[in-house]
Protein backbone atom coordinates (compact mmCIF):
# COMPACT_ATOMS: atom_id res chain seq x y z
CA UNK A 1 0.00 0.00 0.00
CA UNK A 2 1.24 3.53 -1.41
CA UNK A 3 -0.94 5.99 0.55
CA UNK A 4 0.53 9.32 0.62
CA UNK A 5 -1.08 11.61 3.49
CA UNK A 6 1.25 14.06 3.80
CA UNK A 7 1.23 15.85 0.02
CA UNK A 8 -0.10 19.19 0.55
CA UNK A 9 -2.77 20.14 -1.53
CA UNK A 10 -2.24 21.11 -4.79
CA UNK A 11 -5.03 23.49 -6.99
CA UNK A 12 -6.00 21.81 -10.08
CA UNK A 13 -7.20 24.12 -12.92
CA UNK A 14 -10.62 23.18 -14.64
CA UNK A 15 -10.51 19.89 -16.64
CA UNK A 16 -11.54 20.58 -20.19
CA UNK A 17 -10.34 17.84 -22.21
CA UNK A 18 -11.32 13.97 -22.32
CA UNK A 19 -7.73 13.13 -23.05
CA UNK A 20 -6.19 10.43 -20.65
CA UNK A 21 -3.31 12.85 -20.04
CA UNK A 22 -5.61 14.95 -18.41
CA UNK A 23 -7.78 12.57 -16.50
CA UNK A 24 -5.12 10.65 -14.71
CA UNK A 25 -3.21 13.33 -13.20
CA UNK A 26 -5.78 15.02 -12.15
CA UNK A 27 -7.28 11.57 -10.31
CA UNK A 28 -3.88 11.33 -8.44
CA UNK A 29 -3.32 14.59 -7.01
CA UNK A 30 -7.45 14.70 -5.44
CA UNK A 31 -6.85 11.15 -4.16
CA UNK A 32 -3.31 12.86 -2.30
CA UNK A 33 -5.45 15.91 -1.40
CA UNK A 34 -8.36 14.21 -0.03
CA UNK A 35 -5.87 11.67 1.92
CA UNK A 36 -4.08 15.23 2.97
CA UNK A 37 -7.23 16.86 4.28
CA UNK A 38 -8.53 13.44 5.96
CA UNK A 39 -4.93 13.35 8.13
CA UNK A 40 -4.22 17.18 8.37
CA UNK A 41 -5.99 20.15 7.03
CA UNK A 42 -9.59 18.85 8.23
CA UNK A 43 -8.45 17.44 11.45
CA UNK A 44 -10.25 18.10 14.35
CA UNK A 45 -9.56 19.57 16.85
CA UNK A 46 -10.42 17.96 20.53
CA UNK A 47 -9.77 19.98 23.34
CA UNK A 48 -8.68 23.74 23.33
CA UNK A 49 -8.58 24.79 26.98
CA UNK A 50 -7.88 28.21 27.32
CA UNK A 51 -7.30 29.27 31.09
CA UNK A 52 -6.34 33.03 31.74
CA UNK A 53 -4.40 34.04 34.73
CA UNK A 54 -3.49 29.91 34.74
CA UNK A 55 -6.44 29.11 36.95
CA UNK A 56 -6.11 25.76 36.27
CA UNK A 57 -4.03 23.94 38.74
CA UNK A 58 -2.82 21.13 40.56
CA UNK A 59 -3.59 20.09 44.18
CA UNK A 60 -1.25 22.34 46.65
CA UNK A 61 0.35 19.55 48.99
CA UNK A 62 -0.38 16.50 47.34
CA UNK A 63 1.51 13.91 44.89
CA UNK A 64 -1.22 11.63 44.23
CA UNK A 65 -2.82 11.94 40.97
CA UNK A 66 -5.81 14.35 40.97
CA UNK A 67 -8.59 14.62 38.28
CA UNK A 68 -8.73 18.42 37.06
CA UNK A 69 -10.80 18.76 34.16
CA UNK A 70 -13.68 16.16 33.28
CA UNK A 71 -15.02 16.47 29.29
CA UNK A 72 -18.19 15.76 27.24
CA UNK A 73 -17.87 13.38 24.47
CA UNK A 74 -15.98 14.76 21.40
CA UNK A 75 -17.49 12.07 18.50
CA UNK A 76 -14.63 11.25 16.35
CA UNK A 77 -14.95 9.74 12.34
CA UNK A 78 -13.29 6.71 11.61
CA UNK A 79 -9.95 6.87 10.46
CA UNK A 80 -8.75 8.64 13.25
CA UNK A 81 -6.37 6.69 15.85
CA UNK A 82 -4.25 9.00 17.66
CA UNK A 83 -4.15 12.16 19.41
CA UNK A 84 -1.52 14.94 19.03
CA UNK A 85 -1.53 17.40 22.17
CA UNK A 86 0.08 19.40 24.19
CA UNK A 87 -0.01 22.23 26.74
CA UNK A 88 1.48 25.59 28.75
CA UNK A 89 2.01 26.40 32.16
CA UNK A 90 4.45 26.58 34.76
CA UNK A 91 5.49 25.62 38.78
CA UNK A 92 4.03 28.13 41.25
CA UNK A 93 7.26 29.69 42.77
CA UNK A 94 9.01 26.46 44.23
CA UNK A 95 12.83 25.20 44.93
CA UNK A 96 14.51 23.70 41.94
CA UNK A 97 13.83 20.35 41.03
CA UNK A 98 10.08 20.46 41.82
CA UNK A 99 7.90 19.05 38.94
CA UNK A 100 4.15 18.13 38.33
CA UNK A 101 3.37 15.44 35.77
CA UNK A 102 -0.35 16.43 33.86
CA UNK A 103 -1.63 13.33 32.07
CA UNK A 104 -4.27 13.13 29.45
CA UNK A 105 -6.80 10.19 29.46
CA UNK A 106 -8.72 9.19 26.16
CA UNK A 107 -11.02 7.01 27.53
CA UNK A 108 -13.93 4.74 25.33
CA UNK A 109 -16.58 5.46 28.47
CA UNK A 110 -17.29 8.59 30.78
CA UNK A 111 -15.40 8.23 34.47
CA UNK A 112 -17.65 7.89 36.92
CA UNK A 113 -18.94 10.18 39.48
CA UNK A 114 -16.64 9.11 42.31
CA UNK A 115 -16.81 10.03 45.70
CA UNK A 116 -12.95 11.85 45.47
CA UNK A 117 -11.11 13.61 42.38
CA UNK A 118 -8.07 10.80 43.54
CA UNK A 119 -7.96 9.09 40.47
CA UNK A 120 -8.69 5.25 40.70
CA UNK A 121 -7.77 3.31 37.36
CA UNK A 122 -9.73 0.64 38.64
CA UNK A 123 -12.47 3.04 37.51
CA UNK A 124 -11.16 3.46 34.15
CA UNK A 125 -12.80 1.54 30.75
CA UNK A 126 -11.09 0.77 27.77
CA UNK A 127 -8.22 4.02 27.63
CA UNK A 128 -4.98 5.02 27.11
CA UNK A 129 -2.67 8.07 28.48
CA UNK A 130 0.25 10.13 27.84
CA UNK A 131 1.71 12.66 30.18
CA UNK A 132 3.99 16.09 30.33
CA UNK A 133 5.71 17.63 33.21
CA UNK A 134 6.46 20.91 33.87
CA UNK A 135 9.33 21.85 36.06
CA UNK A 136 9.53 25.66 35.28
CA UNK A 137 8.63 28.28 37.42
CA UNK A 138 8.77 30.06 34.37
CA UNK A 139 6.35 29.47 31.58
CA UNK A 140 6.82 26.90 29.65
CA UNK A 141 5.66 25.18 26.70
CA UNK A 142 7.65 21.34 26.90
CA UNK A 143 7.34 19.30 23.68
CA UNK A 144 3.98 18.39 22.66
CA UNK A 145 3.35 14.31 22.76
CA UNK A 146 1.96 11.97 19.59
CA UNK A 147 1.77 8.73 21.48
CA UNK A 148 -1.48 8.99 23.04
CA UNK A 149 -4.08 6.24 21.22
CA UNK A 150 -7.83 7.23 20.82
CA UNK A 151 -10.02 4.90 22.13
CA UNK A 152 -13.70 5.35 21.12
CA UNK A 153 -17.18 3.63 22.57
CA UNK A 154 -19.58 2.73 20.07
CA UNK A 155 -20.69 5.99 19.11
CA UNK A 156 -17.36 6.99 17.74
CA UNK A 157 -17.37 8.85 20.85
CA UNK A 158 -14.39 9.09 23.32
CA UNK A 159 -14.11 10.91 26.92
CA UNK A 160 -11.03 13.11 27.67
CA UNK A 161 -9.84 13.51 30.98
CA UNK A 162 -6.70 15.40 32.53
CA UNK A 163 -4.60 14.55 35.75
CA UNK A 164 -2.20 16.10 37.57
CA UNK A 165 0.38 14.94 40.03
CA UNK A 166 2.82 16.87 42.15
CA UNK A 167 6.38 15.83 42.71
CA UNK A 168 6.35 16.95 46.07
CA UNK A 169 3.94 17.26 49.03
CA UNK A 170 5.72 21.28 50.10
CA UNK A 171 3.45 23.61 50.60
CA UNK A 172 3.31 25.87 46.98
CA UNK A 173 4.51 23.27 45.18
CA UNK A 174 2.08 23.05 42.53
CA UNK A 175 1.75 23.52 38.69
CA UNK A 176 -0.35 26.35 36.91
CA UNK A 177 -2.00 25.54 33.60
CA UNK A 178 -2.05 28.55 30.54
CA UNK A 179 -3.64 26.72 28.17
CA UNK A 180 -4.13 22.39 27.02
CA UNK A 181 -4.89 21.61 23.55
CA UNK A 182 -5.74 18.10 21.25
CA UNK A 183 -5.97 16.89 17.99
CA UNK A 184 -7.27 13.51 16.48
CA UNK A 185 -5.05 12.47 14.37
CA UNK A 186 -4.59 9.66 11.69
CA UNK A 187 -1.38 6.69 12.26
CA UNK A 188 0.48 6.58 8.87
CA UNK B 1 -40.05 18.48 -5.58
CA UNK B 2 -38.56 15.75 -2.70
CA UNK B 3 -34.63 16.00 -1.87
CA UNK B 4 -32.49 13.26 -2.94
CA UNK B 5 -30.30 11.89 -0.58
CA UNK B 6 -27.52 9.60 -0.99
CA UNK B 7 -25.62 7.08 1.66
CA UNK B 8 -21.93 8.13 3.03
CA UNK B 9 -19.69 5.39 3.84
CA UNK B 10 -19.02 5.73 7.30
CA UNK B 11 -15.70 4.17 7.39
CA UNK B 12 -12.58 6.20 6.08
CA UNK B 13 -10.42 3.94 3.55
CA UNK B 14 -7.40 5.50 2.95
CA UNK B 15 -7.22 6.50 -0.96
CA UNK B 16 -3.92 4.29 -2.38
CA UNK B 17 -4.46 5.75 -5.94
CA UNK B 18 -1.08 4.18 -7.26
CA UNK B 19 -3.05 0.33 -7.61
CA UNK B 20 -5.98 1.62 -9.71
CA UNK B 21 -4.71 5.09 -11.57
CA UNK B 22 -1.09 5.57 -12.88
CA UNK B 23 -0.05 6.92 -16.74
CA UNK B 24 2.03 4.39 -17.60
CA UNK B 25 3.02 0.73 -16.74
CA UNK B 26 5.62 -1.47 -18.02
CA UNK B 27 4.36 -5.18 -19.61
CA UNK B 28 6.31 -8.33 -19.01
CA UNK B 29 8.90 -7.59 -21.82
CA UNK B 30 9.86 -4.03 -20.60
CA UNK B 31 7.96 -1.92 -22.84
CA UNK B 32 5.81 1.18 -21.71
CA UNK B 33 1.84 1.22 -22.47
CA UNK B 34 0.00 3.86 -21.40
CA UNK B 35 -2.45 3.16 -18.27
CA UNK B 36 -6.11 4.00 -18.76
CA UNK B 37 -7.80 5.67 -16.16
CA UNK B 38 -10.48 3.75 -14.38
CA UNK B 39 -13.99 4.10 -13.06
CA UNK B 40 -12.68 2.36 -9.85
CA UNK B 41 -10.39 5.12 -9.06
CA UNK B 42 -13.24 7.75 -9.59
CA UNK B 43 -15.15 5.94 -7.01
CA UNK B 44 -12.81 5.74 -4.59
CA UNK B 45 -12.61 9.53 -4.99
CA UNK B 46 -16.24 9.63 -4.73
CA UNK B 47 -16.44 7.32 -1.33
CA UNK B 48 -13.18 9.25 -0.01
CA UNK B 49 -15.21 12.79 -0.61
CA UNK B 50 -18.49 11.71 1.02
CA UNK B 51 -17.43 10.17 3.43
CA UNK B 52 -15.26 13.66 4.56
CA UNK B 53 -18.96 15.51 4.21
CA UNK B 54 -20.95 13.16 5.66
CA UNK B 55 -18.60 12.30 8.99
CA UNK B 56 -15.17 14.70 8.86
CA UNK B 57 -17.70 17.50 8.28
CA UNK B 58 -18.95 16.88 11.67
CA UNK B 59 -17.05 19.77 12.84
CA UNK B 60 -16.94 20.73 16.73
CA UNK B 61 -17.85 25.11 16.69
CA UNK B 62 -17.02 25.52 20.08
CA UNK B 63 -15.75 23.98 22.97
CA UNK B 64 -14.84 25.36 26.57
CA UNK B 65 -14.12 23.69 29.49
CA UNK B 66 -13.11 24.71 33.55
CA UNK B 67 -11.88 23.14 36.60
CA UNK B 68 -14.20 22.47 39.01
CA UNK B 69 -13.35 25.50 41.39
CA UNK B 70 -13.83 27.81 38.23
CA UNK B 71 -17.06 26.91 37.67
CA UNK B 72 -19.95 29.58 37.54
CA UNK B 73 -22.54 29.16 40.29
CA UNK B 74 -24.52 31.37 38.99
CA UNK B 75 -26.75 32.01 35.98
CA UNK B 76 -25.09 33.97 33.35
CA UNK B 77 -26.73 35.20 30.03
CA UNK B 78 -24.60 34.59 27.98
CA UNK B 79 -21.92 32.62 29.64
CA UNK B 80 -20.01 31.60 26.40
CA UNK B 81 -20.09 32.96 22.74
CA UNK B 82 -18.42 32.57 19.62
CA UNK B 83 -18.50 33.03 16.24
CA UNK B 84 -17.80 31.64 13.13
CA UNK B 85 -17.43 31.47 9.16
CA UNK B 86 -20.01 28.80 8.94
CA UNK B 87 -19.97 26.97 5.32
CA UNK B 88 -22.76 23.99 6.31
CA UNK B 89 -25.93 24.61 5.07
CA UNK B 90 -29.43 23.98 6.87
CA UNK B 91 -30.13 21.10 8.35
CA UNK B 92 -27.63 20.23 10.60
CA UNK B 93 -28.43 18.70 13.46
CA UNK B 94 -25.94 19.87 16.58
CA UNK B 95 -25.36 18.70 19.78
CA UNK B 96 -24.47 20.76 22.73
CA UNK B 97 -22.68 17.96 24.93
CA UNK B 98 -22.22 19.31 28.84
CA UNK B 99 -20.61 18.27 31.96
CA UNK B 100 -22.46 19.72 34.69
CA UNK B 101 -22.15 19.86 38.36
CA UNK B 102 -24.95 20.18 40.65
CA UNK B 103 -25.88 23.22 41.80
CA UNK B 104 -25.11 24.77 45.19
CA UNK B 105 -27.76 27.25 45.49
CA UNK B 106 -30.69 28.93 44.08
CA UNK B 107 -34.34 28.23 43.38
CA UNK B 108 -36.52 27.74 40.32
CA UNK B 109 -35.46 25.51 37.20
CA UNK B 110 -32.32 25.33 36.43
CA UNK B 111 -31.14 24.69 32.81
CA UNK B 112 -28.80 25.77 30.20
CA UNK B 113 -30.28 26.72 26.70
CA UNK B 114 -28.97 28.18 23.47
CA UNK B 115 -28.67 32.44 24.17
CA UNK B 116 -32.22 34.10 22.49
CA UNK B 117 -33.91 30.17 22.07
CA UNK B 118 -35.14 29.24 25.74
CA UNK B 119 -36.81 26.19 23.96
CA UNK B 120 -33.67 24.82 22.90
CA UNK B 121 -32.58 23.71 26.27
CA UNK B 122 -31.16 21.15 28.27
CA UNK B 123 -33.21 18.78 30.75
CA UNK B 124 -34.12 20.85 34.11
CA UNK B 125 -31.50 20.25 36.89
CA UNK B 126 -32.81 21.38 40.28
CA UNK B 127 -31.43 19.24 42.63
CA UNK B 128 -29.08 21.64 44.77
CA UNK B 129 -26.50 19.44 46.83
CA UNK B 130 -25.05 20.35 50.58
CA UNK B 131 -21.85 20.79 49.13
CA UNK B 132 -21.40 19.92 45.53
CA UNK B 133 -18.31 17.18 45.21
CA UNK B 134 -16.06 16.87 42.44
CA UNK B 135 -16.24 14.27 40.75
CA UNK B 136 -19.21 12.64 42.45
CA UNK B 137 -21.95 15.63 41.42
CA UNK B 138 -20.70 15.47 37.65
CA UNK B 139 -23.15 14.38 34.95
CA UNK B 140 -22.78 14.24 31.32
CA UNK B 141 -26.01 15.93 29.22
CA UNK B 142 -27.00 17.40 26.37
CA UNK B 143 -29.51 19.64 23.66
CA UNK B 144 -29.49 19.32 20.63
CA UNK B 145 -31.67 21.10 17.87
CA UNK B 146 -31.82 20.65 13.84
CA UNK B 147 -29.76 24.08 13.11
CA UNK B 148 -30.77 26.26 10.26
CA UNK B 149 -29.36 29.02 8.19
CA UNK B 150 -27.45 29.97 5.26
CA UNK B 151 -23.57 29.68 5.25
CA UNK B 152 -21.78 32.96 6.67
CA UNK B 153 -20.19 34.61 9.69
CA UNK B 154 -22.63 33.49 12.85
CA UNK B 155 -22.36 33.94 16.43
CA UNK B 156 -23.84 32.20 18.96
CA UNK B 157 -23.68 31.91 22.59
CA UNK B 158 -24.96 29.77 25.45
CA UNK B 159 -26.61 30.90 28.48
CA UNK B 160 -27.02 29.50 31.79
CA UNK B 161 -30.40 29.72 34.37
CA UNK B 162 -30.92 29.77 38.43
CA UNK B 163 -27.44 28.16 39.19
CA UNK B 164 -26.86 25.65 36.20
CA UNK B 165 -23.11 24.74 36.29
CA UNK B 166 -21.13 23.86 33.40
CA UNK B 167 -17.72 22.35 33.53
CA UNK B 168 -17.39 21.87 30.00
CA UNK B 169 -19.82 22.39 26.70
CA UNK B 170 -18.62 20.82 23.66
CA UNK B 171 -20.51 21.90 20.64
CA UNK B 172 -20.53 19.20 17.41
CA UNK B 173 -22.62 18.85 14.87
CA UNK B 174 -23.88 15.34 14.36
CA UNK B 175 -22.50 13.26 11.34
CA UNK B 176 -25.14 13.09 8.46
CA UNK B 177 -24.96 9.47 7.22
CA UNK B 178 -27.36 10.69 4.05
CA UNK B 179 -26.44 13.59 2.25
CA UNK B 180 -28.79 15.35 0.06
CA UNK B 181 -27.67 16.40 -3.09
CA UNK B 182 -29.03 19.73 -3.69
CA UNK B 183 -27.18 21.64 -0.30
CA UNK B 184 -24.78 19.62 0.64
CA UNK B 185 -21.75 19.75 -2.59
CA UNK B 186 -22.10 15.83 -2.93
CA UNK B 187 -19.77 14.40 -5.31
CA UNK B 188 -21.92 11.84 -7.46
CA UNK B 189 -19.43 10.10 -9.44
CA UNK B 190 -21.03 9.17 -13.00
CA UNK B 191 -18.45 6.85 -14.25
CA UNK B 192 -19.08 3.96 -15.65
CA UNK B 193 -16.58 0.21 -15.48
CA UNK B 194 -15.77 -0.04 -18.94
CA UNK B 195 -16.34 3.11 -20.58
CA UNK B 196 -13.96 5.75 -21.28
CA UNK B 197 -13.55 8.51 -18.31
CA UNK B 198 -14.89 12.07 -19.51
CA UNK B 199 -13.85 15.56 -18.66
CA UNK B 200 -17.25 16.50 -17.23
CA UNK B 201 -17.15 13.50 -14.74
CA UNK B 202 -13.54 14.81 -13.65
CA UNK B 203 -14.18 18.46 -13.28
CA UNK B 204 -17.62 17.92 -11.17
CA UNK B 205 -15.21 15.74 -8.98
CA UNK B 206 -12.73 18.62 -8.90
CA UNK B 207 -15.37 21.00 -7.74
CA UNK B 208 -17.27 19.04 -5.41
CA UNK B 209 -13.82 18.15 -3.55
CA UNK B 210 -12.82 21.53 -3.47
CA UNK B 211 -15.73 22.97 -1.93
CA UNK B 212 -14.98 20.62 0.54
CA UNK B 213 -11.50 21.35 0.81
CA UNK B 214 -12.20 25.54 0.83
CA UNK B 215 -15.30 25.50 2.63
CA UNK B 216 -14.98 22.85 5.86
CA UNK B 217 -11.93 23.43 8.22
CA UNK B 218 -11.51 23.39 11.62
CA UNK B 219 -11.49 25.67 14.33
CA UNK B 220 -7.92 25.96 14.98
CA UNK B 221 -7.76 27.79 18.46
CA UNK B 222 -11.02 29.03 20.68
CA UNK B 223 -11.57 30.41 24.48
CA UNK B 224 -14.62 32.20 25.85
CA UNK B 225 -14.90 34.02 28.80
CA UNK B 226 -17.98 33.24 31.14
CA UNK B 227 -20.15 36.25 30.73
CA UNK B 228 -18.91 39.40 28.60
CA UNK B 229 -19.64 42.11 31.17
CA UNK B 230 -16.74 41.26 33.84
CA UNK B 231 -14.26 44.41 34.84
CA UNK B 232 -11.50 41.63 36.30
CA UNK B 233 -8.10 43.23 37.50
CA UNK B 234 -6.15 40.87 36.39
CA UNK B 235 -6.60 37.55 33.97
CA UNK B 236 -9.10 34.86 35.01
CA UNK B 237 -12.35 33.15 33.72
CA UNK B 238 -13.83 36.22 33.53
CA UNK B 239 -12.11 38.10 31.27
CA UNK B 240 -8.76 39.42 30.25
CA UNK B 241 -7.73 42.77 31.12
CA UNK B 242 -4.83 45.46 29.60
CA UNK B 243 -4.34 49.10 30.85
CA UNK B 244 -1.19 49.17 29.41
CA UNK B 245 0.08 52.01 26.71
CA UNK B 246 2.47 48.66 26.11
CA UNK B 247 1.66 45.04 24.71
CA UNK B 248 1.16 42.71 27.06
CA UNK B 249 0.26 39.16 26.86
CA UNK B 250 -3.38 38.51 28.16
CA UNK B 251 -3.11 35.14 29.36
CA UNK B 252 -0.63 36.37 32.12
CA UNK B 253 -1.04 40.67 31.70
CA UNK B 254 3.02 40.82 32.14
CA UNK B 255 5.10 38.75 28.57
CA UNK B 256 5.87 41.78 26.34
CA UNK B 257 7.07 39.45 23.62
CA UNK B 258 6.20 35.89 21.91
CA UNK B 259 8.47 33.27 22.55
CA UNK B 260 9.00 29.77 22.61
CA UNK B 261 7.59 29.36 25.74
CA UNK B 262 5.31 32.71 26.82
CA UNK B 263 2.02 31.85 27.50
CA UNK B 264 -0.51 30.91 24.48
CA UNK B 265 -2.65 28.92 22.47
CA UNK B 266 -1.83 25.77 21.14
CA UNK B 267 -3.13 24.37 17.97
CA UNK B 268 -1.78 21.84 15.11
CA UNK B 269 -1.45 22.46 11.54
CA UNK B 270 1.47 19.93 10.53
CA UNK B 271 1.10 19.01 6.57
CA UNK B 272 -2.50 21.78 6.45
CA UNK B 273 -0.84 24.22 3.82
CA UNK B 274 -1.11 23.79 0.22
CA UNK B 275 1.48 23.93 -2.36
CA UNK B 276 5.11 22.54 -2.24
CA UNK B 277 5.99 23.39 1.53
CA UNK B 278 9.60 23.85 0.46
CA UNK B 279 8.72 27.30 -0.24
CA UNK B 280 6.83 29.78 1.70
CA UNK B 281 3.81 29.94 0.45
CA UNK B 282 3.51 26.10 1.09
CA UNK B 283 4.53 26.35 4.79
CA UNK B 284 1.31 28.89 5.37
CA UNK B 285 -2.05 27.82 6.47
CA UNK B 286 -4.27 30.85 6.83
CA UNK B 287 -6.12 31.84 9.53
CA UNK B 288 -9.21 33.96 10.04
CA UNK B 289 -9.44 35.94 13.90
CA UNK B 290 -12.37 37.35 16.19
CA UNK B 291 -11.92 38.71 19.40
CA UNK B 292 -14.79 39.81 21.43
CA UNK B 293 -13.97 42.99 23.46
CA UNK B 294 -14.73 46.12 25.18
CA UNK B 295 -13.31 49.16 26.44
CA UNK B 296 -13.67 50.60 29.72
CA UNK B 297 -17.08 53.15 30.14
CA UNK B 298 -15.78 56.80 29.27
CA UNK B 299 -12.65 56.27 27.22
CA UNK B 300 -10.30 58.31 26.51
CA UNK B 301 -8.53 56.06 23.47
CA UNK B 302 -9.27 52.59 22.15
CA UNK B 303 -7.83 49.12 22.85
CA UNK B 304 -6.10 47.19 20.68
CA UNK B 305 -4.87 43.47 20.51
CA UNK B 306 -1.86 41.87 18.48
CA UNK B 307 -2.30 38.19 17.64
CA UNK B 308 1.38 36.89 17.31
CA UNK B 309 2.07 33.58 15.32
CA UNK B 310 5.07 31.29 14.45
CA UNK B 311 8.04 33.07 12.65
CA UNK B 312 8.45 30.75 10.41
CA UNK B 313 7.02 33.93 8.01
CA UNK B 314 8.67 37.38 9.00
CA UNK B 315 5.80 39.79 11.00
CA UNK B 316 3.39 36.83 11.01
CA UNK B 317 0.85 39.44 13.49
CA UNK B 318 -2.46 40.56 13.03
CA UNK B 319 -3.90 44.03 14.87
CA UNK B 320 -7.30 44.71 15.51
CA UNK B 321 -7.54 48.14 16.64
CA UNK B 322 -9.81 50.84 16.89
CA UNK B 323 -11.98 48.88 19.66
CA UNK B 324 -13.88 51.49 21.37
CA UNK B 325 -17.29 49.98 21.94
CA UNK B 326 -18.09 49.84 25.95
CA UNK B 327 -20.34 46.28 25.97
CA UNK B 328 -19.00 43.79 24.72
CA UNK B 329 -18.58 43.71 20.59
CA UNK B 330 -17.35 41.02 18.04
CA UNK B 331 -14.35 42.79 15.90
CA UNK B 332 -12.88 40.45 13.42
CA UNK B 333 -9.09 40.64 11.13
CA UNK B 334 -11.29 41.19 7.97
CA UNK B 335 -9.34 40.22 5.56
CA UNK B 336 -5.98 40.24 7.47
CA UNK B 337 -4.65 36.97 7.67
CA UNK B 338 -2.37 34.93 10.30
CA UNK B 339 -0.18 31.94 9.18
CA UNK B 340 -0.12 28.94 11.27
CA UNK B 341 3.33 26.57 10.22
CA UNK B 342 2.81 23.39 8.08
CA UNK B 343 6.29 22.17 8.66
CA UNK B 344 6.68 21.33 12.33
CA UNK B 345 4.22 19.10 14.86
CA UNK B 346 3.12 19.57 18.27
CA UNK B 347 6.42 18.45 19.75
CA UNK B 348 8.20 21.28 18.11
CA UNK B 349 9.98 23.68 21.02
CA UNK B 350 10.96 26.41 19.00
CA UNK B 351 9.60 29.86 18.06
CA UNK B 352 8.28 28.21 14.59
CA UNK B 353 5.96 25.80 16.47
CA UNK B 354 2.05 26.47 16.03
CA UNK B 355 1.29 28.60 19.28
CA UNK B 356 -0.59 31.92 18.93
CA UNK B 357 0.33 34.45 21.19
CA UNK B 358 -2.65 37.23 22.17
CA UNK B 359 -1.17 40.59 23.55
CA UNK B 360 -3.37 44.05 24.00
CA UNK B 361 -2.96 47.84 25.16
CA UNK B 362 -4.49 50.62 25.30
CA UNK B 363 -3.78 54.06 23.29
CA UNK B 364 -4.86 56.32 26.45
CA UNK B 365 -3.49 54.29 30.36
CA UNK B 366 -6.43 56.15 31.69
CA UNK B 367 -8.52 53.04 30.19
CA UNK B 368 -8.70 49.45 30.34
CA UNK B 369 -9.73 46.78 27.37
CA UNK B 370 -10.78 44.24 28.22
CA UNK B 371 -11.04 40.51 25.91
CA UNK B 372 -13.84 37.95 26.55
CA UNK B 373 -13.32 35.62 23.96
CA UNK B 374 -10.90 34.79 20.91
CA UNK B 375 -11.32 32.76 18.17
CA UNK B 376 -9.35 31.29 14.92
CA UNK B 377 -10.62 29.54 11.96
CA UNK B 378 -8.66 28.14 9.38
CA UNK B 379 -9.15 29.50 5.66
CA UNK B 380 -8.02 28.56 2.09
CA UNK B 381 -7.23 32.14 1.04
CA UNK B 382 -3.65 33.26 1.28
Amino acid sequence: MTVDYSRQLRWLTAVETAADDAVTPALREMAYAINNYKAHAGALKILDGVFPGAHVQSADGLTGEIIELILAMRRIPDGYDRIHWNLCGKMNAAPSGQTCTWRLYSMSSPYPPHTTDVLDTTLLSVYSSSAITISSTSSQCPAGKTDLKLSRGSADGTYLMLTSQNSSSGSGHYSQLYSVSATAQVLY
Amino acid sequence: MASQRITAARTWTPIDIDGICRNYSLDKNGVAFRYKATAAAVEALVTGINHLLAYNNARISFQQCCDFETRQVSGVDPLYQWTLNEQNENGRVQHWRMVIASRSSGTGNAYAHRYGYTSVRTPYQNYTAYTPQFPADCRHTMLEFVRGGARGLISDALTTVNGYSIIDVCVQDEPTPTLDITIDDVALGGAVSGQEIVANVIEDLRQAFYAVRANYLPVLFSWSAQGATGSPASPSAIGCVSGSATFTNVLDNASATRTADSPGIMCNALRAGRGDPSKTDGTKVPVALAILARISTSPSGTGEYRIIGPDHVASNQVDITGISATTATWYTSGSDRLYMNSTVGVDDVTTARNKIDVLGRVTNAADDVYCYAIRGWQTIDL
